[in-house]
């Protein structure tokens, strides 16, 4: 009786996982059969198997749509600012859970406060600053408000993570003549490594699927990203929308292949600590 | 020792450079917001002092309660989705199934498909003539309950809130099943020779242990959910006819199109408002952590 | 460790190159300047926005061809530089820039209710100045054009086209369903029920965006009330809910009971309407006169079988009134330090060249009395340009006259009135919303 059960539910875990499979992947799967159809062979037979493989709209989404550079684009901002939220975060969040001074607590829920902030209420302003500073049409500008946003997510994560690590670990640290800051690099941080790559993912996926900054804080195409980039398919009065799908196809082909290289190491890293005490 | 970590100069060091850029950068914003709020213009010429008014008018604002209550939708939704279904997800991949690193890429996959991406593909998916879901409910014998389901003002947001629930289901299942990984395996091994089942072990073990995870997460959830502003202005842009209009869009709208920026500035402070008391209860619910000291 | 190690340097040299060149972008060669940059270092940048992405080709064909001509001829020592922006981003992008008073020194602009607000926040230049002084200028535009871009007696914007509203019918269908162009809305009824019996779709009105029932809406309206309901909605004395609003409203709703328009046609894009009535799917379109280089291209099977006509009225009294509007509409920005450079620049538009360009390619109406060559005109063109010839009055896109704001709620508005809504309900919500947005 218990191996009908468990055979039952080991099927049934199988049926929910394909559910959702089927589930994810259909809407994907959907976009790059679309991307080979003419613009009106999409509004007829959207759910059909493509008439012939042209590949006339990836042609124009390269050349004329430039779905490659907003891709590029993508990334350089993307990283950067996983690069410097996680760096500035980690910092900011070990000063404030291990070192010993009255005014942590504040300075911490000061931070957290950025949690609430709705990230386009603050565009008039920082788009004054800015220009003021003639960051205008540079990455800084849309590196910046990713970073800021960025941070108290991360802190609240990475502060949670360095409570919990015993105070023996800098006593012998400093025992054996190290300096905090390089205790805090060499030994504390890897140690956070789950942390840390669960803050980067979160960051990453935030950065990488915003719409507004970039829009607002870069005039100049060639530095526009990815979703930007999209919507320039629209026209005034008529919109290229399978031009519009083979681009999406284009953009998600990377990002799978990376995925599915680093996930490993994502994952790996999200779970580094697991057989420590 | 004690004197090493009290040091200036290393407090300093570590926190001043994400301090300064947050102080500069986020607060001095929202304290601008704030200010904003209590003014009316359009920041072209000088703004008449309005104090509350903007607030009074807020509450008798037909489309913005319409607003608060979309959003309070989408937090149901997305909480619905990414908690619960989430962990259903995650806790069965977590129990060793083959494949299991396929299932995980496939999952997070959507969540790195731009939102502008995502809506396209789903308006044609909701599209009422050729689209899948009508599709689907014909095949199923159920004409009656077909529907435009984009225009519509009675379904859209719901439409819109399964596009959500759909996109992020695999990112917030790749989060809770990193803290399920963290959890010490040997604490398994024993409860296994015990003889506890699989879901008492889900109970005891795993759902305590990842609790503060699932608070941050659920956080990011709620938070998430009450700022969400680009899929649903490639989809519906708000409409038909304001149906699907939340905070983040109708202040855009009231501050980027009809220049009425002291407005969109109440309606941002509202917004902030709104999450603030969303993670006061997530701290209520999830029990805060206490610091060690 | 070491993987670790690696990692951190090659994403910090990553970093640092996207800051360089980031840093390097903003004084980068950006899509909009001059093809010859040589000897470009000693001359004044001035810069110029406009609305166009790469759907919208042959009007950025137009800009950098004039500012190209303009960089390599102009005695001013000064060179521009455009950029170009998709609709919704371009309305964002010019609402922050005003408000951060970094505004370039030309731009794009829509007419009347767009303009008026930073003509207001004292952010554009009266160009109106420019043009007295330049009879030449001024004189090569049509009566009445500068009429939508006058605000307090004084010219703000140049426009360099004009867009009618009309309606495209399929002249072959009609003739096989014995179908006359219709002189009364009863008659344009009728047709829509002699279609609607012989299996064709009467009118292609994709109705997911706001503005194309709102477009309809404002047409019967056009019949019903004239030119006095319009005026008389501009200037106040007449509310949203005025009598001519509600009935034509309720006439929306007779043509969505007789089926007249296609199915699934709520959630209808504009891409796929147009594309009903090339397919000769549907009998008659209602839209801006932008699409006829669309409805005439060769591979469209309704190119060789298209006519227009104006909506007919309701009451007759309401004389011959059709949607209208200029376009192409530049202005300068109160913060430029060289109004001349800037109007020189603007004046090249409405050289022959360009509005030539304007015609034949980008599908405009004339805004200039520029001589055009009717053979090399699209056929409709020259039908359209009659019509407009034979109107009594001309009404812009409300949205237009009253921007964001009520002009999107009147949109709004119609969107729920050819969903079935109720009329009076919805005109009075409008009303209501332009007491309450007055104060907000």
């Amino acid at each position: 009786m218990k191996d009908i059960i468990k055979v039952t539910l080991g099927g049934a875990k199988y049926i929910i996982l394909m559910f959702f499979t089927v589930l994810f992947l259909y809407p994907i799967f959907w976009l790059f059969l679309n991307s080979f159809k003419s613009g009106t062979e999409l509004f007829e037979t959207p759910w059909s198997l493509p008439g012939t493989l042209d590949l006339s709209n990836y042609v124009r989404a390269i050349q004329v749509g430039e779905i490659g550079r907003y891709f590029l684009n993508s990334v350089i901002v993307a990283i950067a600012v996983v690069f410097f939220a996680t760096l500035l975060s980690a910092m900011a969040a070990y000063g404030l859970t291990r070192l010993k001074w009255k005014l942590s607590k504040l300075v911490l829920s000061i931070f957290l406060l950025g949690m609430m902030i709705p990230t386009h209420a603050t565009i008039v302003p920082l788009f004054s600053f800015f220009n003021k500073m003639k960051l205008i049409n540079t990455y800084a500008a849309v590196i910046i408000p990713h970073v800021v946003f960025a941070i108290p997510i991360s802190i609240l994560i990475l502060s949670g993570f360095f409570s919990s690590i015993p105070k023996e670990m800098e006593e012998a640290a400093i025992m054996d003549g190290c300096s905090i800051p390089k205790t805090f690099f060499q030994i504390i941080c890897p140690m956070a490594m789950p942390s840390i790559v669960t803050v980067s993912v979160i960051t990453f996926i935030t950065a990488w699927n915003d719409l507004l900054f970039p829009q607002i804080f870069l005039s100049d195409p060639k530095m526009m990203t990815l979703p930007v980039g999209l919507t320039a398919f629209q026209g005034r009065y008529s919109t290229d929308y399978v031009g519009m799908i083979a681009a999406v196809v284009i953009t998600i082909i990377p990002s799978i292949i990376v995925y599915s290289i680093l996930h490993e190491k994502i994952i790996d890293g999200m779970t580094a600590g697991a057989v420590k005490g | 020792m004690d004197k090493l970590l009290q040091s200036k100069k290393y407090i300093l060091f570590f926190v001043a450079p994400a301090f300064l850029v947050f102080a500069v950068f986020g607060l001095f914003p929202i304290i601008y917001n704030f200010v904003l709020s209590l003014y009316r213009t359009d920041l072209m010429s000088e703004g008449t002092f309005v104090g509350l008014k903007n607030y009074s008018n807020l509450l008798k604002d037909k489309i913005f309660i319409g607003s608060v209550k979309n959003n309070l939708l989408m937090v149901a939704g997305s909480l619905l989705a990414h908690l619960p279904i989430a962990l259903l997800l995650a806790s069965i991949i977590f129990n060793k199934v083959k494949g299991s690193r396929f299932f995980q890429s496939i999952f997070f996959l959507p969540s790195v498909v731009c939102g502008v991406a995502v809506g396209l593909t789903w308006s044609f998916i909701y599209n009422s003539e050729f689209g899948m879901v009508n599709a689907i409910l014909d095949f199923l014998n159920l004409p009656g309950l077909k529907h435009q389901w984009l225009s519509d003002e009675k379904t859209v947001i719901f439409a819109i809130i399964i596009v959500v629930m759909w996109q992020y289901v695999g990112y917030h299942m790749v989060i809770q099943l990193a803290a399920m990984k963290n959890i010490d395996p040997t604490l398994y091994e024993a409860a296994s020779s015990d003889g506890a089942s699989k879901w008492r072990q889900f109970k005891d073990i795993t759902l305590p242990l990842i609790k503060p995870i699932l608070k941050v997460d659920a956080i990011l959830i709620i938070t998430g959910s009450l700022k969400y502003f680009d899929l649903i202005f490639v989809m519906t842009g708000g409409g038909p006819n304001h149906a699907s209009e939340v905070l983040s869009t109708y202040m855009y709208y009231q501050g980027f199109r009809t220049m009425k920026y002291g407005y969109a500035s109440a309606i941002g402070n509202i917004l902030l408002l709104l999450c603030a008391i969303a993670i006061l209860t997530c701290n209520l619910i999830f029990g805060k952590k206490k610091e060690e000291d | 460790m070491r993987a670790k190690k690696l990692l951190a340097v090659v994403t910090a040299l990553l970093v640092t190159a996207a800051m360089l060149s980031g840093c390097g972008g903003s004084g980068g060669n950006g899509d909009g300047s001059t093809k010859d940059s040589a000897g470009s270092k000693d001359k004044v940048q001035m810069t110029a926005m406009f609305l166009g992405s790469t759907q919208d080709q042959a009007v950025v064909d137009i800009i950098q061809d004039v500012t190209d001509k303009f960089n390599a001829e102009n005695e001013f020592g000064v060179e521009f530089k455009f950029e170009t922006y998709e609709n919704e981003q371009y309305k964002t992008k010019l609402t922050t820039v005003m408000a951060s008073n970094s505004a370039p020194d030309v731009f794009f602009t829509w007419s009347a209710g767009y303009l008026q607000p930073f003509v207001e926040g004292g952010k554009v230049y009266e160009i109106g100045q420019l043009l007295d002084q330049d009879s030449e200028w001024k004189e090569r535009f049509n009566e009445g054009v500068f009429g939508p871009v006058t605000y307090d007696g004084k010219i703000y914007a140049v426009p360099h086209g004009q867009t009618l509203g009309v309606m495209f019918y399929n002249t072959r269908l009609f003739e096989e369903n014995n179908v006359g162009v219709p002189e009364t809305f009863d008659e344009l009824l009728a047709a829509c029920n002699t279609f609607k019996e012989n299996g064709i779709t009467p009118i292609s009105v994709p109705s997911k965006d706001a503005w194309i029932p709102g477009q309809l809406l404002q047409q019967v309206a056009n019949g019903i009330g004239g030119m006095d309901l319009f005026e008389g909605t501009v200037d106040g004395s007449k509310k949203w809910n005025d009598d001519g609003y509600v009935e034509a409203g309720k006439q929306l709703i007779q043509l969505v009971e007789a089926g007249a328009f296609p199915d699934g046609y709520l959630g209808m894009t504009n891409d796929e309407g147009r594309d009903l009535f090339i397919k000769e799917k549907a009998a008659m379109y209602y839209m801006g006169s932008w699409d006829i280089g669309l409805l005439s291209d060769e591979s469209a099977p309704v190119s060789k079988s298209v006519g227009v006509f104006n909506i007919p009225p309701t009451d007759s009294s309401s004389g011959n009134v059709a949607i209208g509007d200029v376009d192409q509409c530049l202005a300068i920005s109160a913060n430029t330090q060289n109004t001349e450079a800037a109007a020189a620049y603007i004046k090249m538009f409405s050289d022959v060249e360009a509005q030539e360009a304007y015609a034949y390619n980008a599908d405009y109406l004339l805004s200039t009395k520029t001589e055009l060559d009717e053979s090399k005109l699209n056929p409709l063109f020259v039908e359209i340009t009659k019509l407009q010839q034979e109107l009594t009055g001309v009404t812009p896109w409300l949205d237009r006259v009253f921007g964001a704001g009520e002009g999107v709620e009147f949109n709004n508005a119609a969107q729920a009135i050819i969903a079935g809504k109720d009329a009076g309900v919805h005109m009075d919500a409008i009303q209501q919303f332009a007491e309450d947005n007055a104060d907000r």
